[in-house]
């Protein structure tokens, strides 16, 4: 069967469609599905776990280890740190109080005691507004607890430690938590507020959500309009010889 | 004869400049214009989607810019002072120290936490930004990245330094641009001028997202990048067109500019004097000719290394990083290097040593750290997408092998000096990487193989080159199909490169 001249597809078309194709394809089958998934939101990490050697903090009964200059922000609903007894078996690990404050903001979470050891996930009451203050790890059990952390020099975050009284070098590795899941299109204002506050505001939240749209269509949009300008010259060449 | 006095007034120099320059600006193919388009957004996109010091030794590298442009001189390789006081607290108390490299680490990202270090810049001393004066760890570096860098800082100095780290990381994605508009001429050089060959050619290259990346990270490569690809096209046209004085002079120039930016830029001179090689030959210009070419490319090298050696050398070694490994440590073993080479790329045979050192090869080097390993090298893509980049890499090797074999009589045999000149560039690049690794891993035990895909790519030009040729040798229509397969891979690549970075550093 004879094809019609006039539905033969150019070279430009034929290689702009496939362009335009594949990447809406892609966006459509890579992109939305990482950006719509439910995950746990992290609001904050004011120290994380050591890389290759861990450490681990001994608190007395009665004593705290408190570390300094921890951000605790106004969506933080959940502190998790790792923590386990001295002894493994027997009666598990002693109570425990985790006490956050700052000026104007105290919240005080309790651990039961009796737990094997692990990763411990404690509810808080979040500050009104982000807030710069200390996190204490109190044991009020009658044995010693052990509090996951670093003493890595390239892991040790801003925040001064002290244990009992002594100041100690090293951080426990703590994250704070969001109440439930967010998809990342959900996050999108938290991350867009990060990103900016690490440019010194120099380039404000408004202006980033401008630059992600214009990323985000501009690429696709000019690769293809750059392959369908020089296709047609190459047609128009190939005609003329 | 009247001399029309009104009309010479009428059109004052700046205007000329003007319309000199908007001509310039519209004699640039739209393809062209779109694909630096493209690449000015992902530069900036990635400046965002980066915080501060989060690119590979842009630490470092900061502090080096940093203290050039503020005391006029080079910081010391030995002593405890690397970066700035204000360098310093700023990876501190924005707690960007603790992040690099770590996947679960998060910068100090709040509102307050910028309060916070916005207080204690302000509370700072004098000379907070000028005490960062010994033990870089890239203090080794020749000085030109530096020197240049040092221009932008000087004029936005005054800002505080997460502004600063931003507007300069803006004049950085310049050499990111420059590569791109350069693989667009290299192109049109060798394959005529050929829209849709020098759109994927250079569409190839801006895509790459560990180029993009590193447009936005304060690195000497980036400029390394852009003077070896401009480096090529000189050598090329050297040996296309003839090897007049002034073509001699700049590929001699951007030669030694090369090495005067990273020690990797020494693979030039190999390439230089083979080139020169290549076009006396083909051209064969008289004796006298050829000596004052070579006595003045002699002159720009000598002229380079004195110049290195009086300013550029802060003291100690002569250059630093994988430059620093070609003649240290440990004695070199022919038949184990050979071997330590052929086990990068291939399984080991049954009566093989094993290789030093772990187990890092081909697969590391060509794929994951060329395509994508970004911040530290912690932000990476799926591990499925590496093995599918693998298996095109391994299609496009064998279709580049099927285009060169069919062609070789038609065309490539004919351009027999192009060929010269980017297989010594090619297999110069890649020898020095496999014997400064080789060395490396002498030194340390086996610990540290040195090197990354990243160092590959100041010849990203010979890979956009490869594909485009590989491509191109394809049925037209079936070649339009392939390159936009090719390209919209690179557009999502780069797309979810930026996306996988900002949620690593921000969510």
């Amino acid at each position: 069967m004879r094809r019609l001249p006039g539905l033969r597809p150019s070279l430009a078309a034929l290689g702009t469609a496939t362009l335009a194709t594949l990447v809406i394809a892609g966006v459509l089958i890579w992109f939305l599905p990482y950006l719509t998934v439910q995950r746990p939101v992290m609001t904050g990490v004011p120290a994380s776990a050591a890389i290759s050697a861990a450490s681990e903090f001994a608190v007395s009964p009665h004593e705290s280890a408190c570390m300094q200059s921890v951000t605790i922000e106004a969506n933080s609903h959940q502190i998790e740190f790792g923590v386990r007894p001295v002894t493994l078996g027997g009666a598990g690990g002693p109570p425990m109080e985790v006490i956050l404050s700052a000026p104007g903001y105290r919240s005080v979470a309790h651990l039961v005691g009796g737990y094997p050891g692990g990763r411990a996930a404690l509810a808080i009451t979040p500050p009104a507004n982000s807030v710069i203050g200390s996190a204490c790890f109190l044991d009020v059990g009658k044995q010693k607890a052990l509090l996951d952390g670093t003493s890595e020099a390239r892991t040790m975050s801003r925040s001064p430690m002290v244990v009992g009284a002594q100041p100690v070098v090293g951080d426990i590795a703590i994250t704070f938590t969001a109440a439930g899941t967010k998809s990342l299109l959900g996050q999108m204002g938290e991350v867009v507020e990060h990103a900016s506050n690490l440019t010194d505001r120099l380039v404000p939240p408004w202006l980033i959500y401008v630059i992600a749209v214009l990323v985000l269509f501009g690429v696709p949009s000019s690769i293809v309009a750059a392959v369908y300008f020089a296709l047609r010259e190459q047609e128009g060449g190939s005609a003329a010889a | 004869m009247a001399i029309d006095v009104r009309r010479r007034i009428a059109v004052p120099w700046p205007r000329k400049v003007t319309a000199g320059l908007a001509r310039r600006v519209r004699s640039v193919p739209r393809s062209l214009a779109l694909i630096l388009f493209l690449g000015a957004l992902l530069s900036l996109g990635w400046n965002i989607a980066l915080p501060a010091f989060q690119g590979p030794d842009e630490d470092a590298h900061f502090a080096y810019v940093q203290y050039l442009a503020e005391t006029g001189s080079l910081p010391a390789v030995a002593g405890n002072s690397p970066v700035s006081m204000q360098e310093h607290d700023a990876l501190t108390y924005l707690n960007l120290f603790p992040l690099r490299g770590v996947l679960e680490a998060r910068p100090a990202w709040s509102a307050a936490d910028l309060r916070y270090w916005t207080a204690i810049e302000h509370t700072l001393p004098s000379g907070a930004r000028s005490d960062g004066y010994a033990g870089n760890a890239v203090a080794s570096n020749p000085p030109l990245y530096y020197a240049v860098m040092s221009v932008p800082y000087l004029l936005f100095g005054w800002l505080p330094l997460l502004k600063l780290i931003f507007v300069l990381r803006l004049f950085n994605a310049a050499f990111y641009l420059a590569t791109i508009a350069l693989v667009w001429v290299i192109a049109g050089d060798l394959f005529g001028r050929e829209r849709w060959k020098q759109t994927l050619a250079a569409g190839v290259v801006a895509l790459e997202p560990q180029v993009g990346f590193m447009s936005a990270v304060i690195n000497a490569d980036k400029l390394l990048i852009a003077l070896i690809t401009a480096f090529l096209l000189a050598s090329l046209r050297v040996v296309m067109r003839g090897p007049t004085t002034p073509r001699v002079l700049t590929m001699t120039f951007l030669a030694a500019a090369a090495a005067l930016t990273q020690g990797r830029g020494l693979v030039t001179l190999p390439v230089l004097a083979s080139t020169l090689v290549v076009a006396w030959i083909r051209f064969r210009p008289q004796i006298v000719q050829a000596l004052r070419q070579l006595a003045g490319a002699a002159a720009a090298l000598g002229c380079a290394l004195l110049f290195y050696l009086k300013f550029g050398t802060p003291g100690g070694a002569a250059y630093g990083g994988q430059a620093s490994a070609l003649n240290s440590g440990a004695g070199f073993n022919v038949r184990q290097f050979l071997s330590s080479v052929y086990q990068f790329y291939l399984p080991s045979l049954p009566d093989m040593q094993p290789r030093l050192g772990p187990a890092y090869g081909y697969r590391q080097v060509f794929i994951e750290t060329f395509f994508g390993a970004f911040g530290w090298l912690e932000v990476r893509f799926k591990p499925r997408v590496y093995d599918l980049l693998q298996v095109a890499a391994a299609i496009g090797l064998v279709g580049f092998y099927t285009a060169c074999v069919l062609r070789w009589r038609s065309r490539l045999r004919h351009a027999w000096p192009q060929i010269v000149v980017m297989l010594s560039l090619l297999i110069t690049s890649v020898a020095f990487l496999h014997y400064v690794s080789y060395r490396s891993l002498l030194n340390t035990s086996g610990a540290e193989p040195l090197i990354v895909g990243r160092y590959l790519l100041p010849i990203v030009s010979l890979f956009g080159l490869a594909v485009t040729y590989t491509i191109g040798s394809l049925p037209r229509k079936l070649s339009a199909v392939a390159g936009a397969v090719v390209l919209a891979a690179g557009v999502l690549l780069s797309l979810t490169a930026i996306g996988i970075t900002a949620v690593r550093f921000y969510a």
